[in-house]
């Protein structure tokens, strides 16, 4: 019983240590790039190409990135 | 954020979606939600970059998440299959034409969130510009 649990441990243990790197690494500045952000293209929902900056050159945007659809 | 939308209208703005998806899921979304405000995808995620929005692992698995996730499933929110990158995070910015960025906010995990009262209120603080605005293109 000792010898399983012991096992399990350095099972979990392992893990960690191996995933450690993936889950605490965060990519992205943290910083925004207005011109940059300005200058990038989206797609709309037809797939035609849209330079993001046009969404507000007439008027002020709500701009909400989303995480992922579903 | 869907219900405030004629707020951000009256206010002389739009809301403007970007998800990380392919042009179909947003259409899919789009129908879904039945929403209105102009929806585009960013399957590059290149402007997630420039606006500086964080990918993480921990931010999406970590503990942190837990709790609210439970909330949301009992609250009947259940969430489908994953469309997109599972592991970027969003964000909200308010820009003014001449690329003027009055507010953003980066969020560091899914439950993340900024109160959309906040939000409303940045935009509200701008009323003057963008009434300057408005009558500049009325000119």
């Amino acid at each position: 019983m000792k010898n399983v649990i012991n096992l399990t441990y350095s099972f979990v243990l392992t893990l960690l240590i191996l995933c450690l790197p993936a889950l605490v690494l965060a990519s992205g500045t943290g910083k925004t790039d207005i011109k940059a952000m300005n200058a990038s293209n989206v797609l709309d929902t037809t797939g035609k190409t849209v330079q993001l900056g046009n969404t507000w050159q007439e008027k002020p945007v709500v701009l909400v990135f989303i995480r992922h659809f579903g | 954020m869907r219900s405030q939308v004629d707020k951000i209208h009256n206010l002389g703005a739009e809301l403007v979606i970007v998800g990380n998806g392919q042009p179909n899921f947003a259409a899919s979304f789009q129908e879904r939600f039945k929403i209105a405000s102009p929806l585009y995808v960013d399957p590059s995620l290149a402007s997630y970059n420039a606006a500086g929005l964080k990918r993480t692992k921990a931010g999406t698995i970590g503990p942190l998440n837990w709790l609210p996730a439970l909330k949301a499933l009992f609250t009947g929110n259940f969430q489908g299959r994953t469309q997109g990158d599972p592991y970027q995070q969003g964000g909200v910015f308010i820009i003014l034409p001449g690329d003027k960025l009055v507010y953003s906010y980066i969020s560091k995990r899914p439950s993340d969130r900024p109160p959309v009262k906040k939000i409303l209120q940045k935009l509200e603080a701008q009323k003057g510009e963008i009434q300057k605005l408005q009558a500049q293109q009325n000119k």
